[in-house]
């Protein structure tokens, strides 16, 4: 690379103005001749039996097009394909229920009409008969003997079981000074972007060609998946994400889409659904749900020794088909043990299915699974211990000398300064002064102050096999004309600004600048087969492969010039987007462009050991991961590892049970920074939802599967009015494995913030002994967990 | 999320809003819109004529009549917020009114509104029972006064006629030497609230209470005004007494299970917040008095 | 959720029973009534109009009437479904002789589903318990030869 003048710089993000004045254009903007609008009929049942459908009254409705049963819709498509089976059970479903519905708000029957108008009015003339089924919905309810079955064929709800044991587990518990216990739940939440789900389907009957224009994180794999379901030739099928309106992971199958796509085959006419905010919450991919059981040995010095756990998770009726949620308790057995180093290591899960939404990815995938129960057993040993929780975690940490480490769970950790972040976060959250305010102030009124510290360690760019969240990322740079550069790429921006960093990489690796540089995404007849952002694997992948393609077209572009002036390519150099040779002569990328393609033209001026000087197409894959077992079982999927540590302080208000967040610091370490905004950026919204799912956010299931928060009133994110400014500081420990030292960082400052809320409301209760058991903490579950303790009641519980 | 259709109609005077009203039925009134557009998206409320009133001049004014301040239902909670003369005579009503949703909501909601919908815990049913406010119905034929507690049936239902609407709300100007106080508990800031608590406490120039006024909404099908005249009369109010007055109310409310908060955290935060409020409200009465 | 009450009816205790049997009384007396199929003896469907307050809409479903003691007491059970989402209440309806009047105590235990279900509940039980007053209010209404309510007869 030339010297780093764009990575590294704070400049604004290109799409910003655009979006932030009304001009974006999102799936719903779009409108297309003799288009329909969709709607659909959901079930009101958790789990029932179909009985009958009766469609009729709908169908003759004017305006109405097609009204279409799951029966119906098997002329046209088959099951959902598996987004992941990796030792899974897959069960037989379709994008409308057949047989039995096995959520409430499961689709049931499609409608397409003239207008959403007319389409939802259709609903109302649709009777269905159903014979409602015992239902469950708790995770540990499902796994029991005797619970109702979803697919009475498995025998079970386990969908997914695993383990893995490495090092003496019994002799060093049988040996340990103290062993803890622990059951940490967490409930479920997930990401509800500002757009839902949208998709415009039109099958052109004559071309035979589906172009579907949808909001996806990633094309390339909506058309194969929409291929797949439909049996339909997928070179005939386009998919188009124009600007999406957020993603955090849960817009990453063809779940809903294909509802859509199947009335646009019925009817030869484009369709168009929009998700309400109401579908949305009721069936966009939900996340988080689960329960561990953890048994850690440590010395009494406070260094861990021994860990011993089992998660037991919750997908709802499926997280193989509708989307790919059963992969992430894998991801979180492999990541339990964190930032920290152990002697002997056993973890096992269940995956259990229920009669709740189906569940998908979500800012963690399995990272946040594996973060929370530690850094909460972390500090409630620490207390045991009588050491502060900066210390345990100080005691324990991989040292920044050991890396590449590999972990006792398998992966290689590629680079890190753990201790360093979590020094200069005590620094930052100004530790000690939040302590000699907690002294003061605890007791003297009904406001409690306490300080929660979660460290984290956040495992970016996965490659997991028999999974569309695969192994490789392919990228083309093209150098046009005038001069100009495209990147095409099957990443996609959805808000986390990949427009903007890919151009500064690109703008450094050829010496012009960002805005010489275009991101062509979103459309899978313009771009290679490449994967999308997921996984945080943008900074791993993307940005390795552009950077690779980048180096190489420049090669070859300095190999035409060496030519035509007759000297050295290697002494040559582009400086803001002119060819120079040292101290002599310059040529712009405009005329070199020119000379290329058009006077003279290539015939004439391109050396002939140069294969394509107008473009280059990079294939890009992790030197690091393997799908091979090593000899304890393991195999490493994660090619970048960045980490950090986090605190939180808050104000508990032990009357009412509100809990208020004063204070939010951050120190992360993602490698090497492309745009410290956007990176910046990424912390505070990040923070924001974890805080979200610490104190509010919860999809309120209850013992029937019945969903009782279906808008935005009952399901609550965190507003401006709720969370402090997020300050962030940060520790650069490049990664050896990617071109440029870069790691993905999308999600670690979402996975930390649960442990620290909770760990701060333990700590701020720490006169009450509370101990939180249950998620998230309303001002009632706040209460509710005081009411336990004998000393608030002896102060507080006389006339409660 | 689309309404089922519906015809609308704007009028601007209200014999031609009775006219109107006299000839549909299942219309419905629609001023700020902020909660019955809602349930008309998700098909709960399905009016077959939306009647526009925000033409209705004669609905807006804000006026003090003597002791009474008389409010037309059309008045949007922004203008009251900001307005003079609520903040000068109404305090309570104004603080009330600012914990109503977003600006967004306040710039468009309405008093009348708010009143007519009676959501149980919504601000402005709260204060102006603890106010004692009267409404006004008018109908083609008459008007009749009705006090607010009365008017309030059960949840999202007033005693108010198809044919009806109201149209001012009046309500009297505490006495001389009164405090206020509102203390509400929402998940978020903005939120409807889980329980809400306003309180009047007038003191002599001894210290002593002389009168109270005390409503809560959250705790029942619609807003309640309690009587705890008994625990404070007579004397100055204190931690003691306050907590006296929440045992009492604590005896006359069964808040039930919803989606927002069980019965039993409901019930705990109907005495934190009684207690706060009453204590607050005479602090505020001495305050004046001194 | 449970609600339970008790209606006062000014008529004998015979009459009152024949007349909460009698299917033609349902359809008049349920309010919003649209029609009123016979499924079987005792099996009715029903299609309601909804109107109370914000609340609107139509409401199919069935109800059942079971487990009688002639004079006494019966279990009713009905299910309906509507833009709110389906509901469904069952219960028991029991009657007592007192002096000239006869007082029917009833206590139903309400399910309600769908995806309304937040924003249903909290409207839905004030309403189920309204609609059940105005029931009884309209039955004793019609035995004394008066109408039944009518819907804009609203209020308590």
């Amino acid at each position: 690379m030339s010297e780093a003048k764009w990575v590294g710089a704070r400049i604004e993000r290109k799409q910003d103005l655009r979006l932030v004045t009304g001009h974006g254009r999102y799936t719903d903007d779009l409108s297309m001749p003799g288009m329909l609008h969709a709607a659909m009929l959901r079930s009101p049942h958790a789990h029932a039996r179909i009985k009958a459908i009766d469609v009729s009254r709908a169908r003759a409705l004017p305006g109405v097009h097609a009204v279409l049963t799951g029966e119906d819709a098997k002329r046209y498509w088959g099951p959902l394909p598996p987004t992941i089976d990796i030792g899974m059970k897959v069960p037989q479903v379709y994008g409308l229920a057949t047989e039995k519905v096995y959520y409430m708000g499961e689709p049931v029957v499609a409608v397409a009409a003239d207008s959403r108008y007319l389409a939802e009015d259709a609903l109302e003339y649709i009777d269905v008969a159903y014979e409602a089924l015992p239902a469950v919905s708790d995770t540990e309810a499902a796994l029991a003997p005797g619970a109702p079955l979803l697919y009475p064929e498995w025998g079970d709800n386990v969908q997914c079981d695993w383990g893995m044991s490495v090092g003496p587990v019994a002799e060093v518990f049988a040996q340990a000074d103290r062993v803890f216990e622990f059951r940490i739940p967490q409930h479920r939440y997930s990401g509800v972007s500002l757009e839902g789900r949208a998709a415009l389907a039109a099958y052109d009957p004559y071309g035979r060609k589906l172009t579907l224009h949808c909001s996806t994180q990633s094309p390339n794999l909506v058309r194969t998946l929409v291929a797949q379901t439909f049996r339909f030739p997928e070179h005939d099928v386009q998919v188009i994400a124009p600007d999406v309106g957020g993603g955090y992971g849960n817009k990453l199958q063809a779940d809903a889409e294909v509802i859509p796509c199947l009335l646009s085959l019925a009817t030869g006419r484009p369709v168009k659904w929009t998700e309400s905010r109401q579908e949305n919450l009721l069936s966009g991919m939900q996340c988080r749900d689960y329960v561990w059981y953890l048994k850690v040995a440590i010395s009494r010095e406070g260094v861990l020794q021994g860990l011993d756990a089992a998660v037991y998770g919750n997908v709802g009726c499926d997280g193989t088909c509708h989307a790919a949620g059963a992969g992430k308790f894998l991801v979180a057995c492999g990541y339990l043990p964190g930032p920290y180093k152990w002697q002997a290591f056993k973890v096992a899960t269940k995956v259990a299915v229920s009669n709740k939404a189906p569940s998908g990815a979500y800012r963690g995938y399995g990272k946040d699974i594996a973060n929370f129960p530690l850094e909460v057993a972390m500090n409630r040993m620490a207390d045991a211990l009588g050491l502060s929780p900066v210390e345990i975690r100080r005691r324990n940490f991989v040292g920044k000398d050991e890396f590449p480490y590999q972990q006792i769970s398998g992966p290689i950790y590629d680079s890190g300064d753990y201790a360093q972040c979590l020094a200069k976060l005590v620094e930052l959250v100004d530790y000690e002064a939040v302590r000699r305010r907690q002294a003061e102030q605890n007791g003297g009124s009904a406001k409690y102050l306490g300080i929660g510290i979660a460290s984290m360690l956040e495992p970016s760019g996965g490659a997991v096999p028999n999974c569309i969240f695969n192994s490789y990322e392919v990228a083309t740079v093209r150098l046009v004309p005038e001069g100009g550069v495209l990147v095409l790429t099957g990443h996609q921006d959805i808000g986390q600004g990949t427009e903007t960093t890919l151009c500064q990489v690109v703008a450094d690796e050829l010496g012009v600048t960002p805005d010489d540089v275009r991101i062509v995404y979103g459309d899978t007849n313009a771009v290679p087969y490449g994967m999308g952002p997921w996984s945080s694997r943008g900074a791993t992948f993307n940005v390795s492969c552009v950077a690779e393609a980048t180096r190489r077209l420049k090669s070859n572009l300095l190999e035409v010039v060496a030519q035509l002036w007759g000297c050295e390519a290697a002494g040559l150099a582009v400086v803001e987007g002119r060819i120079c040779e040292p101290g002599g002569r310059t040529m712009t990328l405009r005329e070199l462009g020119n000379q290329l393609h058009l006077w003279p033209g290539a015939f004439g001026i391109v050396p002939k050991h140069v294969t394509n000087p107008f473009e280059v197409t990079h294939y890009w894959t992790s030197p690091i991961a393997s799908w091979v077992p090593d000899a304890e079982g393991r195999i490493r999927l994660y090619t970048t590892h960045p980490s950090g540590s986090s605190a939180v302080v808050v104000e508990v208000d032990v009357e009412t049970g509100k809990v208020e967040v004063k204070d939010v610091a951050i120190v992360d370490d993602c490698g090497v920074i492309i745009n410290p905004t956007i990176v910046e950026g990424q912390l505070h919204g990040g923070y924001v939802q974890g805080i979200g799912g610490a104190l509010l956010e919860e999809f309120h299931y209850d013992e029937r599967g019945q969903l009782w928060n279906t808008d935005l009133t009952s399901y609550l994110h965190p507003l401006a009015t709720d969370v402090p400014d997020v300050r962030c500081e940060h520790v650069i420990s490049p990664s050896p494995y990617t071109a440029l030292g870069t790691k993905g960082m999308g999600e670690g400052s979402a996975i930390m913030p649960v442990a620290a809320v909770v760990n701060a409301v333990e700590d701020a209760l720490k006169p009450f002994g509370v101990r939180v058991s249950e998620l998230p903490l309303t001002p009632e579950r706040v209460i509710r967990l005081l009411k336990t303790s004998p000393r608030w009641r002896e102060i507080h519980g006389a006339d409660a | 999320m689309k309404p089922k259709s519906f015809d609308y109609v704007r009028v601007d005077t209200l014999p031609a809003l009775f006219a109107t009203l006299a000839a549909h039925d299942n219309a419905k009134l629609i001023a700020g819109g902020q909660s019955l557009v809602p349930m008309m998206n998700f098909r709960v409320a399905q009016p077959e004529l939306l009647v526009d009133i925000n033409g209705i001049e004669a609905l807006r004014h804000v006026v003090r009549d003597g002791e009474v301040l008389r409010i037309g239902a059309m008045a949007r909670y922004r203008d009251l917020i900001d307005g003079p003369l609520l903040r000068e005579s109404l305090p309570l009503l104004v603080d009330a009114l600012a914990h109503v949703g977003y600006p967004a909501i306040r710039n468009r909601g309405t008093l009348g509104g708010s009143v007519v919908h009676n959501d149980p815990s919504a601000e402005a049913g709260v204060a102006l029972c603890c106010l004692g406010a009267e409404l006004a119905i008018a109908s083609a034929e008459d008007t009749r006064i009705v006090p607010i507690a009365e008017f309030f049936v059960t949840t999202y239902l007033t005693d108010i006629a198809p044919h009806e609407v109201l149209t001012e709300i009046r309500v009297p100007v505490p006495a001389p030497r009164t405090g206020w106080a509102f203390r509400e508990i929402a998940k978020r800031v903005g939120d409807f609230a889980i329980v809400n608590v306003a309180a009047l406490v007038t003191a002599d120039a001894r210290g002593e209470t002389t009168a109270v006024s005390l409503a809560l909404g959250g705790v029942a099908e619609t807003p309640v005004r309690i009587d705890v005249a008994a625990a404070l009369l007579g004397r100055p109010l204190d931690a003691a007494r306050a907590a006296a007055a929440a045992r009492s109310v604590d005896e006359a409310i069964d808040p039930q299970d919803d989606n927002v908060a069980s019965g039993e955290y409901k019930r705990h935060l109907a005495g934190v917040l009684v207690k706060q409020a009453l204590l607050a409200a005479y602090a505020d009465a001495i305050a004046k008095g001194a | 959720m449970k609600f339970e009450g008790q209606s006062v009816l000014n008529r004998p205790k015979d009459a009152v029973w024949d007349a909460l049997n009698d299917p033609r009384v349902i359809e008049l007396c349920t309010p919003g009534c649209q029609s009123l199929l016979i499924l079987a003896p005792d099996a009715y469907e029903l299609v309601t109009k909804i109107g109370v307050a914000s609340i609107s809409g139509t409401y199919k479903g069935t109800m059942r009437l079971g487990e009688k003691v002639a004079g006494e007491r019966y279990a009713m059970a009905a299910e309906g479904a509507g833009p709110i989402g389906t509901m469904s209440i069952a219960g028991i309806v029991a009657l007592a002789e007192s002096g000239a009047v006869t007082n029917v105590d009833y206590s139903f235990e309400v399910t309600v589903g769908g995806a309304m279900t937040g924003m249903a509940q909290r409207a839905l039980l004030p309403i189920a318990k309204l609609l059940t007053k105005r029931f009884f209010k309209s039955v004793d209404r019609l035995l004394a030869g008066e109408a039944p309510l009518a819907a804009e007869e609203a209020g308590p």
